[in-house]
């Protein structure tokens, strides 16, 4: 059994069928233990770097990958991303972009803002697990095979 | 008183015979003088009256100065004369008297001498009164002369011919002085030898002999003078092309030379009386011919008449024939002398030249362009009417301004620039869009094109400009101008408001390929949980709704794609190189693989010439026509798919032909249009977008595209592609 306390995806979704139907496909397959979801740029900002209402989490506990949708209220998802390539304690967490075409997939990759890999939504397993593969983790999958 | 008897005897015989020797040495001078004066005279107005005629217009200093310069020509050639003897030209400046030259044994003077003194130059002051004759007077020295003189009419001039009376009586005064002597010696020594009476006989007779010498000597001068002077005129005569003729009225035979036959067309030794030569003359010239000559001999005046001829060899000829009378020591007429002149080119000449001047003067005058002569230091010599009327001056005031003056200040520099290397001869002419300035001070717009007339030895006489009133190209110019930076101005705008509408719509496509998607994916997406979770809740019927949802969910998803895509045409920038098309054609055969595998189909692919396009939008076209091609053989066995290029009119139109199930023609104009099917869905799936965007992009490549189909018989689609370089 994995620590509780460790957070293995982070889910960066504003809409909320996304953030189900997400869920539905992970959890389904038993892909992620623990999941947290925030609902704004300004939210992933906050519990990235323990501020606002994240102000008390330990920011140790990082998760080990981060789904971050484009297009996001308050803050959008390429300033998210910007923050998190800015700053040596969130640099190196892998990031999936999740888009809604291949043609917003080509505008955040002309960012050239270390993005590991894209997720054309909606996620389903199989795009994830490419995604993994793609990002080299197997590890994410591996270390936690499917809990009956 | 016998001495003084004998003095006086010796005195008398002396003084006589020097008188009778002094009369004769000076009728014999007088003689040559005015041989010398009427010939050199004679020959002047010759060459005068010829060079009236025939010398050009643009002679400097007309034909005056031409006969002059003739006449100083041959005289600085020759080496006259007698000792002390003078020849003069000269003529009256208001009183006085100016000598054009001067011509002694020394050689010619050209010094321009003016007498100021009435008492001085007296024979030349005779000549120029228009009187003829020897007298003797003083000359322009004060010298005592004997001189010979003769008016020249033609050209307002005298000529004299003199020796200083010293030179004719010197000797004669020596030897009178040496009779003096002698009769005063005889007287005495008479005296003593009374007896030798024999004495001065022998010196009267020694005294007759010298003065017989003396005169011969004489004799033989006037002769070498004579011949000269006939040498001179013959020289004359052949240079000036002018016969000479002879007429003895009182035999009535008339003499010619070889040039006055040659005039006729007669062979130089021809003879021929004076009726054969008259009747040569043309019939109607014949009687004023007469008057002239008869006028001459009855009054003296030398006559000048213009007959028309007809010569041997058929051709007109006009001579121009002058001559003068001569008397005997009665004072009777016995002959006639004179000269002819072949003037018959001259004339032509001439009347050509006042054809031409009259032709040229009207088209001056007339002409719809303002033209103007100007003079190298740029002074308006003569302007035209319309010249005059497009600066508002009259003739004469612009004859006071230089072009200069009444050109534009700012064109000034330009012009006289051009101006100065035209003179300079460095052009032979030049254009020069400027303003001239109007008399109200207006400025008008001409175009001038001036070139230089020049003498014959390259001296600049003057420019002649044509001046064209452009003032309405150039408002028309400047509208136009103006118009363009409106245009530009407005295109800016519209351009600005472009770019402002395309970002809206690119805002706009993102928008709908970001929201519009989220709720089908939400439909399709909670659909399939359905379907998974509770399949076995779901009767078969409620699966298959289920499945129609989401089929209408991802349909609705590729409208969305394929909209996106054809807007993104419109704005994408091409980039044209030259590509193999079958290569291309392989490649999209090849991503087509999945649904042809399972097909039978024949690919047909002929001759492509490489095409110069935008290779991705280019291959998006290939990729659909095939497609489509492709879907619509469906069923057929086999399918038969066929592409190639033609030459039509230069231009190379590629086609890709099929034996699929084709539409109906009437329908074929909403073949490209948007959302656009000819075929129900459940017979052929699309989204009736694919067409949509071939049209798009041929017509962005400015080419052409169009289809030819029968239902059930196959289409072929054709297209063009323009030259996208542009």
């Amino acid at each position: 059994m994995p620590d509780d306390g460790d957070i293995e995806i982070l889910l960066v979704e504003d809409n909320p069928d996304d953030v189900e139907l997400t869920l539905h496909a992970l959890k389904r397959y038993k892909l992620a233990n623990r999941i947290d979801v925030v609902r704004d740029g300004e939210e992933a900002l906050d519990y990235l770097f323990g501020r606002g209402a994240y102000s008390r989490r330990d920011l140790s506990r990082r998760p080990r990958v981060v789904l971050l949708d484009l297009k996001l209220p308050k803050v959008d998802g390429l300033e998210v991303l910007k923050a998190m390539k800015a700053d040596p304690a969130t640099r190196s967490i892998p990031v999936v972009m999740l888009t809604s075409s291949r043609e917003e997939r080509d505008v955040v990759a002309s960012y050239k803002l270390g993005v590991n890999s894209f997720i054309v939504k909606p996620v389903d397993f199989e795009q994830f697990v490419d995604a993994v593969r793609q990002m080299g983790y197997y590890w994410l999958l591996l270390n936690h095979p499917p809990v009956e | 008183m016998l001495y003084v008897v004998l003095v006086t005897a010796c005195a008398v015989v002396a003084a006589t015979a020097i008188g009778i020797l002094y009369r004769a040495a000076l009728e014999a001078e007088r003689r040559q003088l005015t041989l010398t004066a009427r010939s050199q005279a004679e020959l002047i107005a010759a060459v005068a009256r010829f060079d009236q005629m025939h010398v050009p217009l643009e002679y400097p200093g007309g034909a005056f100065e031409a006969t002059l310069s003739q006449i100083v020509q041959a005289y600085s050639k020759f080496r006259p004369s007698d000792a002390g003897e003078e020849l003069g030209v000269g003529r009256m400046r208001g009183e006085d008297v100016e000598f054009l030259f001067r011509f002694d044994e020394t050689g010619a003077q050209f010094d321009g001498l003016v007498v100021r003194d009435p008492g001085l130059a007296e024979p030349m002051r005779a000549a120029l009164a228009g009187r003829s004759g020897t007298m003797i007077g003083r000359d322009y020295r004060g010298v005592k002369v004997l001189a010979a003189f003769e008016p020249i009419p033609e050209l307002n001039v005298g000529i004299v011919a003199k020796v200083p009376l010293s030179e004719v009586h010197g000797p004669l005064v020596r030897a009178a002085s040496a009779a003096g002597a002698l009769a005063v010696v005889l007287a005495m020594a008479s005296l003593l030898a009374v007896k030798r009476l024999a004495y001065p006989i022998i010196s009267r007779l020694e005294a007759s002999a010298r003065q017989l010498a003396t005169e011969s000597e004489k004799r033989q001068a006037a002769l070498d003078g004579l011949e000269r002077n006939r040498r001179q005129l013959e020289l004359s005569l052949k240079a000036g092309a002018i016969g000479s003729w002879h007429w003895d009225l009182t035999t009535d035979v008339m003499t010619c030379d070889a040039r006055t036959l040659g005039f006729l067309g007669l062979p130089p030794d021809a003879t021929a009386d004076r009726r054969d030569l008259e009747a040569f003359v043309h019939p109607e010239d014949m009687a004023r011919l007469a008057v002239a000559r008869e006028e001459s001999i009855r009054t003296g005046r030398a006559f000048e008449c213009e007959v028309r001829v007809q010569r041997t060899d058929g051709e007109d000829a006009i001579l121009s024939v002058h001559g003068e009378r001569r008397l005997d020591n009665e004072g009777r007429a016995v002959a006639l002398d004179g000269v002819a002149m072949d003037v018959t080119r001259q004339k032509a000449d001439r009347r050509l030249l006042e054809e031409s001047e009259a032709r040229f003067r009207s088209i001056f005058e007339q002409a719809a362009v303002g033209i103007a002569n100007v003079s190298p230091e740029g002074r308006f010599l003569r302007v035209n009417e319309r010249f005059c009327k497009m600066l508002g001056y009259k003739p004469e005031e612009l004859a006071e301004r230089t072009f200069l003056e009444v050109t534009h200040a700012e064109d000034q520099e330009r012009d006289a620039a051009e101006f100065a290397r035209l003179v300079a001869g460095e052009i032979a002419s030049y254009s020069i869009e400027k303003r001239h300035l109007r008399k109200d001070g207006s400025a008008l717009w001409v175009d001038r094109t001036a070139s230089f007339v020049r003498a014959a030895d390259g001296t600049p006489l003057y420019s002649v400009s044509i001046i064209q009133d452009i003032s309405a190209r150039h408002r028309a110019e400047e509208e136009v101008r103006r118009l363009n930076e409106e245009l530009e101005e407005r295109v800016r705008v519209r351009t600005a408001q472009l770019e402002a509408a395309n970002k809206e719509l690119e805002a706009f496509s993102y928008s709908v390929s970001h929201d519009l998607r989220a709720p089908l994916r939400a439909v399709d997406g909670f659909s399939r949980i359905l379907m998974e979770d509770c399949e076995e809740a779901l009767s078969s019927e409620d699966m298959r709704h289920l499945q129609a949802i989401r089929a209408a969910a991802q349909r609705m998803g590729m409208l969305i794609d394929d909209l996106l895509a054809l807007s993104r045409l419109g704005r994408k920038a091409l980039d044209p190189v030259e590509f193999d098309v079958r290569a291309m054609i392989e490649q999209v055969r090849a991503e087509l693989e999945r649904e042809t595998a399972d097909r039978a189909i024949e690919f047909r692919i002929g001759e492509l010439p490489p095409m110069r396009a935008d290779r991705v939008t280019m291959r998006q076209v290939l990729t659909n026509l095939i497609a489509n091609a492709v879907k619509y053989t469906r069923g057929r066995q086999p399918a038969i798919i066929e592409i190639g290029a033609r030459h039509e009119d230069a231009v190379t139109v590629y086609f890709i032909r099929d034996n699929g199930a084709g539409f109906d023609m009437r329908y074929a104009d909403k073949l490209f249009g948007v959302f656009q099917r000819l075929h129900r869905a459940d017979e052929f799936e699309g989204t009736g977008v694919g067409l949509a965007i071939v049209h798009r992009i041929v017509v962005r490549h400015g080419g052409r595209i169009w289809a030819e189909s029968e239902p059930d018989k196959g289409a072929t689609f054709h297209f063009t592609i323009g030259d996208c370089d542009a």
